[in-house]
């Protein structure tokens, strides 16, 4: 393929690291990274860099408040419970009036309005009611819902000999499907409508996995790796043990996520 | 139009038992409020102002019914419009000040002698050099939000975010190692 000699620009760079690539668009940046040192050398000093970017704005943090917020914030709910909305009031309250006007000019014989009403909606009211609305309507419900989920996921390249894949506030209809492989790439790879909130992040010999939701979520562990393990929701369930993947104790326990390990 | 009548008739067809659950607020703030308080501390610097932009928003999203993932970028877009409606009103107490000086404010909090508050000025300073939309952006992408959805609030092409995401991180580190320089200069 003539792209996977073009250099990645920064753009496509940033993108692989954030986990923003189609599958394809991924897989031909990491075609050419294998291939390419300078490209492969940018893609660590832009990692480096935001690293360095993290670990400075959390210098910035203090702890949120959030118990004497959330205190605050039932007490403001409770208040504008009790309010009076005046601008919805007077909505209705102007609504009700000129209906109310409009049914009396409509009663008395020979007005503007019962003339208009007389010429304009009444022939259309003879007819059957139609279907258009009907139809429109039940067309949007028979609608099959719009699965907009394409997978998504991220994968980095092996660097020393440790890869871990930290999986956090994963839904309990998540199913983990790890495997190895001979690539020096790890990554993880989200499939189904729920999983499309999951967020990653990646570090060197680090994948995390945030918010996934129901769905399918595959990890590729590679075979190169002295040490490699799946932690889900803070407990080990996958490890490296020789040439092959085991399933922990954890996982077993119920709960949570399920997990296998692939082919 | 049209999404909105599909939005609603949907629920319906889907789950004949009813219309969806109301939403749990209590819950909600739990999950979402630790995320936006530290993006807004981190945006203004001051505590107190991250919780009053942070409530200020929560309480408009009362009654929305919106689900979990819309919620959050949702609070987001309007704590990031409240913010830079205050940087404005900010500006122009600023300018006032300036014509009539109030000398307090400009009197040296005592934990500014901290080394741990002049660590903290100092990667704020390295900040603030940063044009106010890529702040946002590099701190919406810390919150793990997406291209699309930090394009939203930035108000940039989705195409753009990545170019712009790597020139702010780029610049905001370059921003702290001169500072830093700067200030093994002035101590050499």
């Amino acid at each position: 393929m003539k792209t996977v000699n073009r250099h990645l620009g920064e753009s496509t760079l940033q993108a692989l690291l954030d986990g923003e690539l189609s599958p394809p668009e991924r897989a031909a940046a990491e075609a050419h990274l294998g291939t390419c040192p300078a490209c492969a050398a940018e893609l660590r000093d832009l990692r480096a860099l935001h690293e360095r970017a993290t670990g400075l704005l959390a210098r910035l943090d203090t702890p949120a408040p959030v118990a004497q917020a959330q205190m605050r914030m039932r007490a403001r709910r409770h208040r504008a419970a009790r309010a009076i909305h005046w601008p919805q009031a007077l909505l209705k309250a102007a609504v009700l009036v000129l209906g109310f006007a409009g049914v009396a000019a409509a009663a008395v014989p020979g007005s503007p309005v019962r003339a208009w009403i007389e010429s304009n909606v009444l022939p259309h009211a003879a007819r059957p009611a139609t279907p258009v609305l009907v139809v429109a309507d039940s067309a949007a419900v028979a609608a099959p819902p719009a699965d907009a989920s394409e997978p998504t996921g991220v994968s980095i390249g092996l660097d020393g000999e440790v890869m871990r894949v930290v999986i956090t506030d994963a839904s309990p209809k998540l199913e983990i499907v790890a495997k190895l492989v001979d690539s020096d790439l790890a990554g993880v790879l989200a499939r189904g409508p729920m999983t499309k909130g999951a967020r990653f992040r990646t570090s060197p010999g680090r994948i995390e996995v945030l918010n996934a939701g129901a769905g399918t979520l595959e990890v590729k562990l590679p075979r190169s790796a002295v040490r490699a393990a799946v932690e889900v929701n803070g407990r080990v369930y996958v490890s490296k043990h020789g040439e092959s993947l085991v399933v922990q104790p954890a996982a077993t326990a119920g709960g949570g996520p399920s997990v296998r390990v692939g082919g | 139009m049209q999404s909105i009548s599909i939005s609603r008739t949907r629920p319906r067809a889907a789950d004949p038992v009813g219309p969806r659950p109301a939403v749990d607020y209590d819950a909600l703030f739990r999950r979402l409020y630790p995320s936006l308080f530290r993006y807004l501390q981190r945006l203004t610097g001051d505590g107190d102002a991250a919780d009053d932009i942070a409530q200020e928003s929560f309480v408009r999203l009362l009654g929305r019914d919106l689900p979990e993932e819309e919620a959050r970028l949702w609070l987001f877009t309007v704590a990031t419009n409240l913010f830079r409606d205050r940087a404005r009103t900010h500006k122009r107490r600023e300018r006032l000040l300036a014509v009539r000086p109030w000398t307090p404010t400009q009197l040296p909090r005592p934990d500014e002698a901290a080394e741990s508050a002049e660590n903290v000025a100092r990667v704020r300073d390295a900040l603030s050099r940063l044009a106010p939309r890529d702040q946002q952006m590099l701190l919406m992408r810390e919150e793990g939000f997406r291209y699309d959805e930090i394009a939203t609030v930035a108000g940039v092409a989705p195409g753009s975010v990545g170019t712009l995401l790597a020139r702010a991180a780029r610049r905001f580190v370059a921003a702290w190692d001169h500072g830093d320089e700067d200030g093994e200069q002035a101590l050499g």
